[in-house]
């Protein structure tokens, strides 16, 4: 994974279990509290997705509806596919959903989670 | 699995709907007022839906392409996206019988309760998972990709009603709307242990996919697929098509 220039945003700790009915759930948390997932960012910075507890599982990559849209800049997968980082410099404000993909040892299928959003806030023009 | 029943039951009772959408497009088709070259030509002399297209129309009226008996015509749907009211293009796909397709103009303009009516209500028939799935990308103005799904130049809604086990092909139609070098390169499950699917094949060439169902699983399994272009690194995935493995009735 190669290293940015930018700062290191939040790192969000991503939980994959089974339900009762055999059913994924995914679970984000940040310093262990539960949370949605999604971010606001006010400047550029590398926001980080890490699998814990979640034996069988790595990361193959991110998947957006809109990736044309310039709000995420790159996505890097670390090489043991335990760590995922979303690379926004913050120069397109706006809102991107995306959707964590990950491989599983059981089959070969790519499990998909719901989706987390980005939302890039930028600095507000002072007013006149 | 309780929310996979729900939905399976759902899709169960709407898919008569369905059926009778897929009808209902022929049944447009074959009323179609304009079938030929010569009908169009006629309708240019008086008044009719394509004069909204104002300066445009003689743009229109060339891109029009009639093929074979009882096949839907092609012409430029952006010209009529990127110019007119869902109502406005809904009267002119009317012409050609294929009014049923409105869904597919999404960034088409919204001025009336009609407009919104029209490109929020409309459904689509289910795909025949028995031929090649025509899948296409295409990119708007504000470079969000726009996915659709036709057979035979028929639109359909890209999911798949099965009863045995089958290999469902969607094949990527590239135009000059596409995000450029776009591939396929797999498939992802929001469940993909329920056993619904079993095995997804991406071709070499990353313009076909293939997805192969097992038929002892009953229920819906929604999939979405994932692609790569040469217009950045990041990976695109569309909304949600779905099979249901339908399997054997329970009797009543």
């Amino acid at each position: 994974m190669n290293a940015t220039t930018l700062i290191q945003g939040p790192i969000i700790d991503v939980m994959i279990t089974l339900d009762a009915s055999q059913e994924p759930k995914v679970t984000y948390l940040q310093d262990g509290a539960v949370c949605t997932g999604s971010v606001v960012v006010t400047c550029g910075e590398d926001i980080t997705y890490r699998l814990v507890n979640s034996a069988g599982y790595a990361f193959m990559g991110a998947g957006f509806l809109t990736p044309y849209d310039h709000i995420i800049d790159a996505v890097q997968v670390s090489a043991d596919g335990q760590e995922l980082v979303l690379v926004d410099e913050d120069s397109v404000s706006g809102t991107t959903k995306f959707q964590l993909i990950f491989t599983n040892t059981t089959n070969s299928l790519l499990l998909l989670s719901p989706d987390p959003q980005i939302v890039n806030k930028g600095q507000v023009p002072p007013k006149s | 699995m309780k929310k996979t029943s729900l939905l399976f039951t759902a899709l169960l009772a709407a898919a008569p709907f369905f059926s009778q959408a897929a009808t209902q497009q022929e049944i447009d088709l074959a009323l179609a007022p304009v079938k030929t070259n010569a009908d169009l030509q006629q309708l240019l002399n008086s008044a009719s839906p394509l004069d909204a297209l104002e300066q445009h129309v003689f743009q229109f009226v060339s891109s029009v392409k009639f093929s074979k008996k009882g096949k839907a015509p092609s012409f430029d749907k952006e010209l009529l996206e990127t110019n007119l009211s869902a109502t406005e293009i809904y009267k002119i796909l009317a012409l050609f019988g294929q009014q049923s397709s409105i869904s597919q103009y999404q960034n088409a303009a919204i001025i009336t309760d009609t407009d919104k009516l029209l490109l929020t209500g409309s459904s689509l028939p289910f795909c025949n998972a028995a031929d090649p799935i025509e899948t296409s990308v295409t990119l708007d103005k504000n470079k969000q990709a726009i996915f659709g799904y036709a057979q035979g130049g028929v639109v359909c809604d890209g999911n798949v009603e099965l009863t045995e086990n089958t290999t469902v092909t969607y094949v990527l139609v590239q135009s000059e709307q596409s995000p450029k070098g776009l591939r396929l390169t797999g498939a992802g499950f929001t469940n993909p242990f329920d056993g619904h699917i079993e095995k997804v094949t991406v071709s070499q060439d990353g313009q076909s996919i293939q997805l192969e169902n097992n038929i002892e699983n009953s229920g819906v399994s929604k999939y979405q697929f994932i692609l790569e272009s040469e217009e950045n690194d990041l990976l695109l995935v569309s909304p949600d098509p779905q099979v249901i493995n339908k399997g054997e009735l329970p009797p009543m």
